[in-house]
């Protein structure tokens, strides 16, 4: 193995943190190895140098605003690809699916069954066949007693 | 409930001045995005149109995991990528077909993304320096292009970049450095 391996993985190894040494991100006993390196590489300063242009660079590009009139211009592309319908407060089968609406129907469905069922007056209560009155229903309770 | 929840539901309601608020707010920061990456203003007028409309279209996909800025951000570096491909096999058609561009050598700038247009307003707007560097831009590769747009000129944190690219930070951070060093070569061949 050749001698200058450990030292072509180190230089490797600096290079890969000058953009956090740049951005002030590396912790600082990292810097020091970094700073002791760099003190050292001339390829490395080269490159340090290189990334501090460059972000300088980069953060003095203008920012470029939306053409006026934009937000305009892309509520008229929705309308016109939707022929009008897009936009407008939604159905509450639209913002409800409908499973779930199925669902809460079912149950709606089965409570009520169950409420007239348990219901003394519910029309779906078993009637007795003979009176044709509900079979549970209590004569005793509705009859006056006699004198 | 916060602003941006607030929005997210008024969205999926499809209430139109909750859209126009949201491209109000977000508009610039898309259009700067889109501009930056395809290098012409019609071109990143009519994609930031597009990354509008999907986020409408989809807005009820969007969970809330991420900030909502994070999903509309993934939104437009996705329409680039797409745009930006869809550029380069367009302008490969073109090539083909003119003689005098096939003759053009191979040192002008990546297919990958067409050069500024030379329109006036584009001259107003930048400086040498600005058109110098929007031409490297230009010419970096689409990985490395988002990266150093996202973090240099959008001044993006690196968990937002990490969740716009659903790259982890190692990576984001090698990738970015890789990028400056190419942008370096290449605003030195420009200038």
């Amino acid at each position: 193995m050749s001698s200058e391996q450990p030292q072509t993985d180190s230089h490797e190894e600096i290079e890969s943190k000058l953009s956090d040494y740049v951005e002030g991100s590396l912790p600082a006993a990292e810097v020091a190895v970094v700073e002791e390196h760099l003190r050292g590489c001339p390829s490395c300063t080269e490159a340090l140098a290189a990334v501090k242009e460059t972000v300088n660079a980069l953060s003095g590009l203008h920012k470029i605003p939306a053409p006026p009139h934009f937000d305009r211009e892309v509520a008229e592309t929705i309308r016109r690809r939707s022929g009008g319908r897009f936009f407008g407060r939604r159905a509450f089968g639209d913002r409800v699916p409908l499973e779930v609406l199925a669902i809460l129907a079912l149950a709606l469905g089965l409570a009520l069954y169950f409420f007239l069922r348990r219901s003394d007056t519910g029309s779906l209560r078993p009637f007795d066949r003979g009176s044709e009155r509900p079979a549970s229903h209590d004569e005793s309770q509705d009859v006056a007693p006699r004198p | 409930m916060s602003r941006e929840t607030r929005l997210v539901r008024r969205l999926r309601d499809r209430d139109e001045r909750a859209f126009r608020e949201m491209v109000d707010e977000y508009g610039d920061r898309v259009f700067n995005l889109t501009y930056r990456m395809l290098g012409s203003r019609e071109e990143a007028e009519d994609l930031a149109q597009e990354v509008f409309i999907t986020v409408f279209k989809s807005i009820d996909t969007f969970r809330g995991d991420s900030k909502f800025s994070t999903w509309l951000y993934r939104i437009t570096a996705n329409h680039c990528k797409n745009r930006i491909k869809y550029l380069a096999r367009r302008h490969d058609r073109g090539k083909a077909e003119l003689d005098e561009r096939a003759e053009g050598g191979g040192d002008g700038p990546s297919l990958a993304a067409p050069r500024p247009s030379p329109r006036p307003d584009l001259q107003m707007e930048g400086a040498e320096m600005e058109r110098v560097l929007q031409e490297a831009i230009a010419e970096l590769e689409e990985e490395q292009r988002i990266l150093v747009i996202l973090r240099d000129v959008e001044d993006l944190s690196y968990e937002e970049i990490c969740a716009i690219t659903e790259l982890p930070e190692g990576t984001v951070k090698s990738r970015l450095h890789r990028a400056r060093l190419a942008l370096r070569k290449k605003l030195l061949k420009h200038m």
